[in-house]
């Protein structure tokens, strides 16, 4: 996942800032309608203008999503996450088999697929680039989430045999991950760093020129095969750190995108002629983090007080304005196993002070939330949540640190409380779950050390459980039970807020925030 | 953002300037002087009487009544939480004047002193102080101020020593060179030669005539100082919120430029008339204090 955030190999997201989130609510139906246009005009360079630049175009390891948007245009992983985001769909790959133990998995090929400097795409392809990014996994990259791959076989040129290490259904949406990205075996006879300077593909867009801090280019794949696409000649991703600045290139035409509106200039960039804004529906769900190391956080009725006394309706109309809901569950409506019938606390000042007067400070307590300084959505939820919690009697301290360091205070213990947020990467709820309630799963439980063996327990099984229905039984079960926990505080679920020319077509944003930009081309 | 060499190489060449055509009017005659007075004295007794003055809790928000426009009950409108902005912007004075006066006192004595000493007996000491001194001129302020607010976290106690640790060596500049300079004048080499003690001939006799430079300095080094705080303020990285500070208004104020303009734009034109007022106050303390004068 994405996030803008973290280093580790997960991806807390910052709440806000970047991915402006989305929005859930309405969901907005311009996804599907926007899918139907004319007959594609083909040529012209797309300009998206963004916050903040790519910093690498590694997929096995790098964890922000300004780079992983950009980088997984030009290499694809073998299956994809549909545009629902709840499920996988073949992509370079015609389709998989999987054997009645369900230990092996027999994944056929595309023969007709070739990377972009012509070389055609093999099994022996697939075996090294999914090996390479396992092998990340004791370097801070994304092989964790491989950890179930057991061996890779060669069978013949379009089939590949994997065998898994127990039944394990998540499987086939880690393979649509962008880490399992498919690279030339062996990066073409080039070290793994040489490569990612000018890395090749089976995506849509090559390889153009980087000026870092600056643009991105890339430039049409000749050899892309799905024939007659992409329809661009070439993308560009320049950096306009002002959304000001963006707000008035994109009302001017310098730009055709921009990536990230804020939600106070949403609805006046809905009403401006020659603007389309789109509120995608996302995989975000932004929260409150306790450190339960950090006392009184260790007792569930603080946490539950807390989670009591923040009116979620007032965050969204102020922050977002109005563009989100209420958070009820760990997991987005945009996931698959969501449950909407889960009872997470909302918001209840007499619920609140009840749990609190139940607790071991009844009279109340000082605190903190650790936030990154210049995110303006995390600075206005700190300052509301605040003004609310001192109305139970709780005394919250504002603590604004440069992002890194706010970002290495969490991650090492050191905070009281702080808001995070995060989107999923794969239509697949172990990857968050696993993150969020195992203590082992690589982050201590999203950092706040919680450490409940009910749902740990729930956890594994889910993510060993091949029957959906089953599936689905157990995933509700974790998510009342983390709620009651209020291990976090959930928030909100926002969309992706978006800004493009009217003359960008068929541009869409999926819940997992990539796009598929092999489908926009651009109107004269 | 300017960095103290700059201002100071300015500052300097103004008063040679000055000096050349200066007349002996009286302070009130002064304009500069009157000017600034009168700005920064209404400005403090704002931040002073802000509880009194103030319509309105500078923090208390009414999510039911955010972003409105200027009306008869909030001359100024609201912020995104709802808080009155002219309550906030008669608050932020008081953060703004408290930080940006009380900062200079440190640096200000301990460079002075530091400065007349390194001036006066010269030699290594004058030596190791001017190298250190050397290595923090190499950085501009707010860089320097930024960083050890980083390290310090935010805060208005480490803003203070973040202004001092940084802000002290261009008085050591200024008073070591005005030192340097007197040491060699007849009415201390008198001094000298009379038996007096070098602490009696340093801060009796060199003292008085070569510290009214750093005072006027210093009004220049407020201006500075308003300027680092409410620089953190607009990074984030300033008096934490939700206490009313101009530039975390500036901040929040941003996102609504083009619809709100006058959230970000007011406290804006504070910071810039508060500067306006003490730099008056300084050419006139200039023009009150110089040497030149006095004679």
């Amino acid at each position: 996942m994405k996030n803008r955030s973290s280093v580790l190999p997960m991806t807390l997201i910052t709440v806000g800032a970047l991915l402006l989130s989305g929005c859930a609510a309405a969901g907005n139906a311009a996804g599907s309608a926007d899918r139907q246009g004319g007959d594609p005009v083909a040529g012209g360079d797309l300009v998206i203008a963004r916050s903040a630049g790519a910093t690498s175009v590694d997929l096995t390891t790098v964890h922000n999503n300004n780079s992983i948007f950009v980088a997984d245009q030009i290499m694809e992983p073998l299956f994809m996450g549909t545009d629902d985001g709840k499920e996988v769909k073949p992509w370079p790959a015609e389709g998989y088999e999987v054997s009645d133990d369900l230990l092996t998995y027999t994944v056929t090929l595309r023969d007709d697929v070739t990377f972009s400097n012509g070389d055609p795409m093999t099994a022996d392809d697939v075996k090294f680039s999914i090996e390479a990014t396992t092998k990340t996994a004791d370097t801070g990259g994304w092989g964790y989430l491989n950890e179930g791959i057991d061996t890779i076989t060669v069978i013949d040129d379009t089939t590949v045999q994997i065998m898994v290490k127990y039944p394990w259904s998540p499987f086939i949406a880690v393979l649509s991950l962008f880490s399992n990205a498919i690279v030339p075996a062996n990066y073409g006879g080039v070290s793994a760093e040489e490569f990612y300077e000018a890395p090749v593909g089976t995506g849509p867009f090559a390889w153009g020129e980087w000026k870092k801090g600056q643009s991105l280019k890339l430039v049409k794949n000749e050899n892309y095969w799905q024939k007659g696409k992409p329809y661009l000649d070439s993308v560009t991703w320049t950096v306009v750190p002002d959304v000001n600045t963006r707000k008035l290139q994109l009302q001017g035409g310098q730009i055709d995108i921009d990536e990230a509106p804020d939600w106070s200039s949403f609805s006046s960039l809905e009403n401006t002629p020659g603007i389309v804004a789109t509120a995608f529906k996302s995989t975000l769900i932004s929260h409150v983090a306790f450190n339960q190391l950090s006392k009184p956080f260790d007792d569930v009725h603080v946490r539950r007080a807390i989670a009591f006394a923040i009116d979620r309706e007032a965050l969204i109309d102020a922050v977002l304005f109005g563009n989100g809901t209420p958070a009820n569950s760990l997991l987005n409506p945009g996931s698959p196993y969501y449950d909407k019938d889960v009872k997470g606390p909302t918001y209840d000042i007499e619920k609140a002070k009840a749990e609190l007067a139940m607790s071991s400070v009844p009279d109340g307590f000082s605190t903190s939330i650790s936030i990154s300084s210049g995110n303006t959505e995390q600075a206005s939820n700190a300052q509301i949540i605040q003004s609310e919690l001192a109305e139970i009697g709780i005394d919250m301290e504002i603590k604004p640190l440069e992002p890194t360091a706010t970002r290495q205070a969490v991650q090492s213990g050191d905070f009281d409380m702080t808001l995070t947020g995060w989107t999923m990467d794969m239509p697949d709820p172990d990857h968050w779950t696993t993150f969020a309630v195992d203590p082992d799963g690589g982050a201590k439980s999203d950092y706040t050390s919680y450490n409940n063996p009910e749902v740990i327990a729930l956890n594994k099984a889910a993510q060993r459980e091949n029957d959906p229905k089953k599936r689905a039984e157990l995933y509700t079960e974790l998510q009342q039970i983390t709620g009651d926990d209020a291990f976090l505080a959930y928030l909100y679920y926002s969309p992706y807020a978006w800004a493009t020319t009217d003359k960008v077509n068929d541009f869409f944003v999926t819940p997992l925030g990539n796009y598929h930009l092999e489908d926009v081309y651009k109107s004269e | 953002m300017s960095s103290p060499t700059f201002l100071l190489v300015g500052f300097q060449a103004r008063r040679r300037a000055k000096a050349r055509s200066r007349s002996l009017k009286p302070w009130y005659r002064n304009t500069p002087l009157v000017a600034g007075m009168i700005v920064v004295g209404l400005l403090i007794l704002l931040a002073i009487f802000a509880p009194l003055i103030a319509p309105y809790d500078p923090i208390a928000q009414d999510l039911g009544a955010t972003l409105q426009g200027p009306s008869a009950a909030h001359w100024l409108g609201t912020d995104k939480f709802g808080r009155d902005v002219l309550s906030r912007l008669i608050w932020g004075a008081q953060v703004d004047l408290r930080v940006g006066f009380l900062a200079v006192l440190i640096p200000f004595v301990f460079g002075s002193i530091l400065g007349a000493f390194a001036g006066y007996f010269g030699g290594w000491f004058d030596a190791i102080v001017m190298r250190i001194v050397d290595v923090f001129f190499a950085f501009p302020f707010l860089v320097m101020v930024i960083v050890l607010v980083f390290i310090l976290g935010s805060g208005e106690t480490s803003i203070y020593l973040a202004i001092a640790a940084v802000s002290w060596v261009s008085y050591v500049k200024i008073v070591r060179g005005e030192v340097i300079s007197a040491k060699e004048q007849d009415y201390v080499v008198g001094a000298r030669l009379g038996g007096m003690s070098n602490a009696r001939v340093l801060f009796r006799h060199i003292g008085p005539n070569v510290f009214s430079q750093a005072i006027i300095y210093a009004m220049s080094d407020i201006v500075m100082n308003i300027m680092g705080i409410v620089t953190l303020g607009y990074l984030g990285l300033g008096i934490a919120p939700p206490t009313a500070e101009w530039g975390s208004m500036i901040l929040e104020g941003q996102e609504f430029i083009t619809t709100h303009w006058l959230q970000a734009t007011v406290p804006g034109l504070m910071v810039v008339i508060t500067s306006l007022g003490v730099s008056w106050l300084g050419d006139g303390l200039s023009d009150l204090l110089s040497p030149e004068r006095r004679k």
